[in-house]
């Protein structure tokens, strides 16, 4: 067990200059301007994990630090989830009551899910430390339910079908596997015990890594053009066809004339 | 505890994959689709009219009558015409799909909310599935039931989609 406290701050380290990668590459790139929540959701975590830095993780302070924090963090996850439908759905009037009903359907059918897994959960008995264990199921629940949340509306918006931006759709898939990895570690920690404590602590962190680097390799002002097959009929189309029928007309009128 | 954490990395790796269909499927959106307005206009339910006499009993009554009838050659027939009524309900999903698909694109490119669309059509897509559900179950059970299904409700559905559909209100294909 003695090597896993190293690799733990190394990877953790890595995820810090993660973050503050794809702080600076949303703001360099003016991407936050478009995915607001995500940037101050990087940002928030990136603060936090700076201020967690010189604190020995068996003290409590870093434990208040940590709880302190997670609700915030987990508001921002939801905040980022949610602008990025509004955003889909903002560029397509004509389904936009049809997907705020998507998106409250979804939310209830992510939480009914969610929220039936945690039996599981609650079933592995009490710990020694009961705050931290019902702060772990309860992110364990909401990772669970974005999860589950992102792949409902994603179905809804191919079902219609809703051409995407290609920065949304890496966003999303790459937030769902997030949620999703992060959700099974957690339930992975709360069913078989503290003995997992540290391992699942390294998987999470090392999930965080690999997401991070996925973002900033993959999210760019290019995905940010939308490959849009079609396009409402506008006045200048009804325009053009109504001259066309009218030099129809006008030709066979010609002829007519002419005979 | 192996197995359960076999377990979970199976449900990890399912819903990756079920996560990697879904995300081909949004990225693929609306590339497959064909409002051709021609074929939107020259489409008719009257094509559907002659599947709704394969059920008609009179036929059978008539056999019947005839000198020579054995109760083979109505079997024969009642399977044959079953045969041909499955191409036409394949062909009558294909055409609900087509204008179903169009009527999506319409809701979708449309410039105002238009909530009552998305209801009608989320209620035409349920009320023709388990129409077209019920139809095909009563021909799979045909051989030992003999059940007669109406299938003019069928047809008035896709004339019902058809209605909904202005050819003038389809979006354009952009100019790649």
């Amino acid at each position: 067990m003695a090597p896993v406290p190293i690799l733990e701050r190394v990877v953790f380290f890595l995820s810090i200059a993660g973050y503050t990668i794809l702080v600076l590459k949303l703001a360099w790139t003016k991407l936050f301007h478009v995915y607001r929540f995500f940037f101050f959701s990087m940002l928030a975590q990136l603060v936090r994990d700076v201020v967690l830095l010189p604190l020995n993780p068996q003290t409590e302070i870093y434990a208040w630090v940590w709880m302190g924090t997670i609700p915030l963090i987990l508001a921002l996850d939801a905040l980022v989830v949610f602008e990025l439908y509004s955003l889909v759905l903002r560029e397509y009037p004509g389904i936009w009551t049809a997907g705020r009903w998507a998106m409250g359907g979804s939310i209830a059918l992510a939480l009914l899910i969610a929220g039936l897994s945690l039996i599981a959960d609650f079933a592995a008995g009490a710990e020694q430390y009961p705050v931290l264990m019902y702060f772990r199921i309860g992110r364990r629940g909401v990772f669970l339910s974005l999860a589950l949340f992102v792949i409902i509306m994603m179905l809804f918006l191919a079902w219609y079908p809703v051409p995407l931006r290609r920065n949304v759709i890496r966003h999303a898939f790459i937030y769902s596997v997030y949620f999703l990895a992060t959700s099974l570690a957690l339930f992975v920690r709360n069913v078989f015990g503290p003995d997992w404590t540290d391992t699942i602590s390294i998987i999470i962190i090392a999930i965080t890594l690999l997401c991070l680097a996925f973002w900033i390799a993959l999210l760019d002002r290019q995905g940010e053009m939308k490959i849009d097959v079609f396009h409402p009929r506008t006045d200048k189309e009804d325009e053009r066809r109504l001259l066309a029928q009218l030099e129809a007309i006008n030709t066979t009128l010609r002829r007519t004339g002419s005979k | 505890m192996s197995l359960a954490l076999v377990a979970v990395l199976v449900v990890f790796a399912v819903s990756v994959l079920a996560l990697i269909w879904v995300v081909r499927r949004v990225s693929l959106a609306g590339r497959k689709q064909d409002p051709n307005p021609d074929w939107f206009k020259a489409f008719s339910v009257r094509r559907y009219r002659p599947m709704e006499r394969l059920l008609n009993e009179g036929d059978y009554v008539f056999l019947e009558s005839q000198p020579g009838f054995h109760p083979k050659i109505a079997r024969r027939l009642r399977a044959e015409r079953r045969t041909i009524l499955r191409k036409y309900l394949r062909m009558l999903r294909r055409d609900f799909d087509r204008l179903y698909a169009a009527a999506k694109l319409i809701l979708v490119y449309s410039e105002s909310d238009r909530p009552e669309l998305a209801r009608e059509l989320l209620k035409q897509r349920i009320v023709f599935v388990a129409m077209m559900t019920r139809i095909e179950l009563s021909l799979a059970v045909a051989p030992v039931l003999p059940l007669r299904p109406d299938l003019r409700p069928l047809v008035d559905a896709l004339e019902s989609l058809r209605l909904q559909i202005q050819p003038a209100n389809l979006p354009v294909p952009s100019v790649a």
